[in-house]
């Protein structure tokens, strides 16, 4: 064991007492994203301030003309005018290669390619522009923070971090790959927490009795099953498994699949390739998925005018039953390897609780109530627990909360290369964390003064058959005979899961500090180089932001306005008229503008100047009233 | 409770001995893990936070190793100054390897026969039955251990413990 400094400094004194620092909870889903902050009355799901709710829809379209992106609903409106250009399921790309995702390329609306010099997937907009999942959730976790601060009424630089849940069996890469979103979206990542365990964490706040949890976490594009203790406000993780690569998104694909199919077979179509109609029928299909919830049979539909296509079907239960039965299986496989992961069985458990939308599938509910044989807990909200137990979190990890304690382990085993390629493991799986722990290696070569330390994730003997997290180099060993030198490798796991390697010689005590270069993620140069990006591009986007905005109100009262020309002409006065007739000229070139301020008096000149015909538009309500409201409104109402 | 002593059972604040009760144990990371853990630590200096890592780092390990019969046995070993060293197994009994020679086929056999999940009959059949003997062993070790056998018998009974546990791991998919 490595020696301690002096733990003195670590007294209860030193501890933070950060009163007014405001650490947000995010559910960073592949479908939706949720934030939560705990406050006086415990944890809680903000609302967007503007009534659209909760639910952030996970999705990003970049406007064809270079526009700002749009995010969330109305990015999920673009889906079907610019599928190519709107992305969705970042997360199940993120910290990924290309290559890894050849399966779901085929059905995809929009391009993968890797990096130009390295194995990260990107996701080509058009010829020109490529952008990787990580700003993809960059501009999703910075719209999150932007809704936190309107709904806290907090100025935005108030709003500086959080914890971020991920899936528990997330690797190295795509931890990485979602703090270094965070940080581009303004936000330090204080802590990472596995999916399943906040969601543990939210259903145990109020227990006191000892139990043993099972959470099944079946979301749009991961799943997760953890086993965990709770007793006496501590939540300790016995065990955890998991796919990254399933979910409901599979689901939806299983009558994807049958919808092409179908139409290639019956209308000679082949719809491989064509984004519009692939977007449509992934929305089509997933509602048909949501519908087979408590329906017997569903309808899905797609009509593609230009094809000539008019296509519809009906899907009974059985039929989606049959389909999801494989998917379905697989997560109970992982089930079993949890359960003799913490040397427990069925029985030993005393709850089981449901997380993610993807619960609500019928089928989905009763294999896991057969396979534990008893009926799972379904009574806690399946979006919403994630981000309440992350917002628990912020709770402990900001100071709110003196008497919880989370410890969670490492879902994949980490090791380095051996001679002869297999894998010496360093840290197995499910080890609690934060970790640390070191292996001892030498040469294999007479006056080798290198070496090569290929690090790894996963369970398989081999290394190929593993993750490679990445590579480094101990160099400038002493030449000595092969086998003599003594070089120890030194893993350290943090609490976050995430991997500090040393390493050192200690014959002529050589160290290593070691940068893992990310092998499927970006660099920390590659970060900066975003983060000045984006606060160079910050005023160019707000600007053409605002502009837009301005510019469709702008519209909207000329086209109200336009309606009631001759109204206006007959019955305001020539002063009246005059004014209007030349604050819709003006509206008239006002597309030009390129100055927000100038295009905003345009818009006001011409409210003003409509304000008499409104006046008369609504002569028969209080005039009073009139003054008050917003013109537009007015207008378009009686319109 | 020190975390960065190298004794385990002072780490934990617990007494050195076989006999560890488990409610203690935990007792004992429940306490450490309020004091030292990092998510105690957040907001703090980046000093502060790779300290209490350390700190739960090797409260955790401790937690882990006493935890584990086999483990701790090791430990004891260990603080007794006769630690096991790797693949020296050079003074076990010829009756105990041969017996072993014979469970290692027995358990290539039971691997070949099994499905792609490793979970057939024959494999849990020798599982069970090596986590029984493995068990019996080791309470023969803890009694020997109390009746303050000499060191480097102990080590010899552990060692034939580690013949066990190997064969039963290489059954685990």
């Amino acid at each position: 064991m490595s020696d301690f400094p002096s733990l003195t400094v670590l007294g209860q004194d030193d501890a933070p007492t950060p009163d007014e620092t405001i650490v947000l909870g995010i559910d960073l889903g592949t479908t939706n994203t949720l934030v939560a902050v705990y406050d006086a009355g415990g944890p809680r799901v903000l609302t967007a301030a503007d009534g659209t709710g909760a639910l952030l829809p996970s999705v990003v379209s970049w406007p064809a003309d270079g526009g700002a992106p749009v995010i969330g609903q109305n990015a999920l409106d673009r889906a079907k005018v610019d599928p190519t250009r709107t992305i969705h399921s970042a997360k199940r790309f993120i910290g990924k290669s290309a290559d890894e995702l050849d399966m779901e390329v085929a059905r995809l609306p929009y391009q993968i390619v890797n990096a130009a010099d390295r194995e990260v997937a990107m996701i080509a907009l058009d010829d020109k522009r490529l952008v990787s999942p990580t700003e993809v959730s960059a501009q999703i976790l910075s719209e999150a923070r932007r809704r936190a601060a309107e709904s806290l009424k907090k100025p935005i630089e108030q709003i500086t971090k959080a914890v971020i849940t991920v899936p528990a069996y997330f690797d190295d890469a795509q931890r990485s790959a979602t703090r270094d979103a965070a940080k581009l979206a303004g936000l330090e990542v204080v802590r990472m927490v596995n999916e399943p365990t906040a969601a543990a964490m939210a259903y145990g706040l109020d227990r006191k009795e000892a139990e043993r949890v099972v959470v099944y976490d079946f979301g749009g594009g991961t799943f997760d099953v953890s086993i965990l203790q709770l007793e006496g406000g501590v939540f300790r993780v016995l065990a955890t498994a998991g796919d990254t690569y399933l979910g409901g998104d599979d689901l939806d694909r299983t009558i994807m699949d049958f919808a092409v199919e179908q139409i290639r077979e019956k209308h000679n179509i082949d719809l491989s390739g064509n984004a519009a109609a692939l977007s449509a029928l992934r929305a089509a299909a997933e509602k048909c998925k949501i519908d087979l919830s408590d329906a017997e049979e569903a309808e899905v539909a797609l009509s593609a005018p230009e094809l000539g296509l008019f296509w519809r079907t009906t899907i009974g239960w059985r039929q989606f039953q049959e389909w999801a039965t494989p998917i379905v299986k697989r997560t109970l496989d992982c089930c079993v390897q949890v359960m003799r992961d913490a040397e427990m069985k069925a029985d030993d458990v005393d709850e089981i609780v449901l997380v993610g939308g993807s619960t609500r599938v019928p089928l989905v509910k009763a294999a896991v109530a057969q396979l534990f044989q008893r009926p799972a807990n379904d009574s806690l909200d399946p979006d919403r627990v994630v981000a309440l137990g992350a917002a628990v979190q912020a709770g402990v990890l900001g100071g709110k909360v003196n008497d919880l304690l989370l410890l969670d382990v490492t879902p994949l085993s980490l090791g380095v290369e051996a001679f002869g390629g297999t894998v010496n493991k360093i840290i197995p799986r499910n080890t609690q964390i934060p970790a640390q722990a070191q292996d001892g290696f030498t040469t294999q070569v007479d006056g080798q003064t290198a070496i090569v330390f290929k690090v790894v994730q996963g369970e398989r003997e081999m290394a190929s058959d593993c993750r490679e997290l990445g590579e480094f180099t101990l160099r400038s060993i002493p030449p000595m005979p092969a086998g003599l030198p003594q070089v120890a490798v030194q893993f350290t796991l943090d609490a976050n899961g995430m991997l500090k390697v040393k390493a050192r010689e200690q014959r002529s005590d050589v160290t290593a500090e070691i940068e893992i270069q990310p092998r499927h993620g970006l660099t920390d140069a590659e970060v900066e180089a975003m983060l000045s990006d984006a606060w160079e591009n910050a005023e160019a986007d707000m600007t053409t932001r605002q502009l837009a905005d301005t510019l469709s109100q702008l519209e909207n009262v000329v086209r109200a306005v336009s309606k009631h020309l001759d109204l206006a002409e007959d019955n305001l006065s020539d002063d009246a008229f005059e004014a209007l007739h030349v604050a819709l000229e003006a509206a008239d070139t006002a597309a030009r503008i390129s100055d927000p301020k100038e295009l905003k008096e345009v818009l006001d000149t011409l409210e003003n100047a409509s304000l008499p015909l409104a006046e008369i538009l609504m002569s028969d309500v209080a005039v009073q009233a009139v003054k008050d409201k917003n013109v537009q409104d007015l207008l378009g109402d009686k319109a | 409770m020190n975390p960065s002593a190298s004794n385990l059972w002072e780490r934990l604040g617990l007494e050195q001995g076989w006999v560890v009760e488990i409610d203690a144990l935990d007792a004992a990371l429940r306490a450490a893990g309020l004091r030292w853990h990092p998510d105690r630590f957040a907001l703090a200096s980046e000093s502060a936070r790779t300290e209490a890592e350390d700190a739960m780092a090797a409260v955790n390990d401790a937690w882990r190793i006493l935890r584990d019969p086999f483990l701790r046995a090791q430990a004891l070993l260990k603080e007794l100054g006769t630690p096991m060293e790797d693949g020296t197994e050079k003074n076990a009994d010829p009756m105990f390897l041969m017996e072993m020679m014979e469970l290692k086929e027995e358990a290539a056999d039971a691997m070949t026969s099994a499905n792609s999940d490793g979970n057939s009959e024959a494999c849990l059949a020798l599982e069970a039955k090596l986590s029984l003997r493995e068990a019996n062993e080791l309470n023969a070790f803890g009694d020997a251990y109390l009746a303050n056998e000499a060191p480097h018998d102990l080590r010899e009974r552990l060692q034939r413990t580690a013949y066990l546990r190997r064969t039963r791991e290489q059954l685990k998919p």
